[in-house]
């Protein structure tokens, strides 16, 4: 008999084939999920109890409601009853849109607090009496904007400060990598709308949102959120994240419920209520002996608390990470971001500051000016990776690596199935990219299907570089990535071709990676200049100029 | 092993429908493969089992787990499938049982059954582990292996048909002492 006409052998074959291969049949996961998605109508984060419910729920909430009136009890106070017993102290109130106007409060771990920005849209007027100036002794505020909804990702927006008439072009971005811009303001209101002319600021028709920066931040994150849809409310919702790590200190969660429902986050075995449209803080974050923090998050609604999802926080490592629960569509929403912890602080900048003076060059020798016109740029070589998502169980992970050097032969690495990696463990163990990163653990992002036009929760591995010109550098793999998707999403290490045109060492071509010190002339053991970034046609080359202060230089082909 | 829940929650929303495929996908997709010798039919098949799970989660029974009864409607589809197209023939209840024995062992889904092949595979004598390593992990045909082995592509082949008994044998429940 042929070995493959007995289907315990094509089983094991299969299974063998599936075992090499590695990873996720994505394209037949992505099938299912579009004809699951095709016979659906709710978001993905309703729960399907929800959803076959409705009717059900419905006729009970009607009658709780018909009885409390009945017997004189408000709905909050039929609410109140219905809550476990160790909810006592939240209440538990149904609104439209989440009113505070408590100011923002020290950031103890456990503590509620509340921000003024969350404000109803209209709450804020141009014509209040805030005068307030800038009370900190900056020059600026140094802002970046970030959004979740996919209409405004990729967008401008125009921050103005109505005190002061100064405006500022404000990229709204769906992740924190881009860079941040100082806005010049003496007022704590800003005003954003979609054009540069100062008098939008003025007119109620082109304001897309306001914000009121807290008092003595100096750096902050606007997110933009989904607004009113009422004609007297603005475009976005935008909340000022002071993310300076005073306020928001490194490997803490802050939780952010603009739902119109209290949340509740069970994390191990502690238990964490914001009632609507309150923030919280939590710092020392519980982990399990696992090494990663199992959560899951509730909402209240109809009288109980539902589940919304369930995800594994990783050991944050100087990092932080924010949760956003928001209403969009009538719908729960869900977005959460990490905040990197380095490259964003005062602190951080200090640290790269001694590094650069114990690593960095001296400041003699010939004129680096002099020297750095002697350079040519002569071309960009990059190996391009990505690793792909593999398997993942119990919080374990086993990743493939796939990519491509510049003379195009294949790199190939993974972890087998068998000696599945959990958060800390350095991977790959050889071979291509041997020992190169660091699993740091699973977070949930929210993704858009090109096939389907829904949002839903992904998984994503984050693990962090640990060669030496990128240590500290965080990557992700997402689950369910499409594989016409790999080439946009894949990482890049690039190296500089350089040229040098100098009296002894002319037409020397030599190759420089990224974020790396290099000396001219070569070999001359005063690495004074800096590769800062390399793109295609051009190297960003950084040094310290006679005075010590750093100067740049861009250097082309 | 790790201890992972096999079974459904009460209630159960899209995202962890979603992580339950993604973790049963591939043995599921293998024991498609079993049962149907087309690799169409066998994703065809996957895809209406798991269509069929998620609307059917009321029904499921929590005292089993969750890899038994999608490996139950996926028989369920595949007796449909062969009813509509005649040529496919299903297999008799000695078959079936043969092919849970060998994954009824692994509630957890892929990982868990992925990690116990590649420690079976650990014990297997040299030259079956060297005929997989070419063929599977190397992408090599069974010419290009034998010829590199130094024997013939028949006795390369018979010797990967009994790597893969074997391997099974290690896999089933009755294996604890491969």
């Amino acid at each position: 008999m042929n070995s493959f006409d007995d289907p315990a052998d094509r089983l094991v074959d299969s299974l063998l084939r599936e075992e090499v291969r590695g990873i996720a049949d994505e394209p037949l996961l992505q099938d299912i999920a579009a004809r699951i998605d095709a016979g659906r109508t709710s978001s993905n984060l309703v729960p399907v109890q929800k959803r076959w419910g409705v009717p059900l729920v419905s006729a009970v909430a009607a009658i709780v409601v018909i009885a409390a009136l009945l017997i004189g009890l408000s709905v909050r106070d039929s609410r109140q009853r219905l809550e476990p017993p160790n909810d006592g102290e939240l209440t538990v109130e149904k609104a439209p849109r989440p009113v505070v106007d408590t100011e923002l409060a020290g950031s103890d771990e456990g503590e509620i607090v509340a921000e003024n920005s969350m404000r109803p849209r209209g709450a804020l007027s141009m014509t209040s009496e805030h005068d307030g100036k800038w009370t900190s002794d900056r020059d600026g505020l140094l802002c970046r904007g970030l959004t979740f909804l996919e209409s405004a990702k990729g967008t401008s927006v125009y921050a103005h400060d109505p005190v002061g008439g100064g405006v500022m072009k404000l990229e709204l971005e769906s992740g924190l990598s881009s860079s941040r811009r100082i806005f010049s303001a003496r007022g704590n209101t800003v005003v954003f709308t979609s054009s540069s002319e100062v008098s939008s600021a003025q007119d109620e028709g082109q304001i897309l949102g306001r914000a009121e920066v807290p008092e003595g931040c100096r750096s902050c994150t606007f997110v933009f959120l989904p607004g009113g849809t009422e004609l007297d409310q603005d475009l976005y919702r935008v909340l000022v994240i002071d993310d300076s790590p005073k306020r928001f200190p490194m490997e803490a969660v802050l939780i952010y419920n603009l739902y119109p429902d209290a949340i509740r986050l069970n994390i191990e075995k502690d238990v964490f209520q914001i009632p609507a449209g309150q923030k919280k803080l939590i710092r020392n974050l519980p982990f399990g002996p696992d090494g990663v923090a199992s959560v899951d998050a509730y909402q209240f609604s109809s009288g109980e608390w539902r589940r919304v999802f369930s995800t594994k926080w990783p050991q944050l490592d100087r990092q932080r990470l924010a949760y956003f629960f928001f209403e969009s569509d009538g719908r729960i929403n869900v977005n959460g971001i990490g905040f990197p912890g380095a490259l964003d602080t005062n602190d951080t900048i200090k640290e790269d500051t001694k590094l650069a003076e114990a690593e960095g060059p001296g400041t003699g020798g010939p004129d680096p000016d002099q020297a750095l016109d002697s350079l040519r740029f002569v071309r960009e070589e990059a190996v391009v990776w990505y690793v792909l998502f593999g398997f993942e169980s119990g919080g374990r992970w086993a990743p493939t690596l796939l990519g491509k050097t510049p003379d195009g032969s294949a790199l190939m690495n993974r972890v087998a199935a068998g000696n599945m990696i959990s958060p800390g463990e350095v991977f790959f163990k050889d071979m291509d990219f041997s020992g190169r990163f660091k699993f740091i653990g699973f977070v949930e992002r929210e993704v858009l299907s090109e096939q389907t036009g829904l949002t839903q929760l992904r998984k994503a591995a984050i693990y962090e570089d640990l060669k030496s010109n990128k240590k500290g550098d965080r990557y992700e793999s997402q689950s369910f990535l499409p594989k016409s998707q790999i080439e946009t999403s894949a990482y890049r290490d690039r190296t500089a071709v350089l040229k040098l045109m100098l009296s002894g060492q002319e037409g020397v071509e030599f190759k420089l990676e990224e974020r790396t010190w290099f000396s001219i002339p070569l070999g001359s053991g005063e690495k004074r200049f800096f590769l800062k970034q390399v793109a295609e046609d051009s190297a960003v080359i950084e040094y310290a100029g006679p005075d010590g202060d750093t100067r740049s230089r861009v250097i082309k082909n | 092993m790790q201890v992972v829940a096999t079974t459904l929650p009460e209630s159960m929303d899209r995202n962890e429908f979603t992580d339950l495929m993604r973790r049963h996908h591939l043995t599921l997709l293998s024991y498609a493969r079993a049962l149907s010798s087309s690799e169409n039919a066998a994703r065809e098949l996957v895809q209406d089992s798991f269509v069929a799970a998620w609307q059917n989660l009321g029904k499921f029974d929590v005292t089993r787990d969750f890899a038994t009864w999608m490996r139950g409607i996926l028989r369920n589809k595949w007796r449909e499938h062969c009813r509509r197209h005649a040529r496919e023939v299903p297999f008799d209840a000695e078959m079936l049982s043969r092919l849970e024995e060998t994954l009824s062992p692994f509630p957890a889904g892929d990982a868990a059954l992925f990690e116990r092949l590649a420690e079976c595979r650990s014990k297997l004598p040299q030259p079956m582990g060297e005929a997989l390593r070419d063929c599977y992990d190397e992408g090599r045909t069974s010419e290009e292996a034998a010829q590199r082995l130094g024997i013939n592509a028949a006795t390369l082949r018979k010797r990967l048909e009994r790597a893969r008994e074997a391997l099974r044998v290690c896999l089933s429940a009755k294996s604890q002492n491969f």
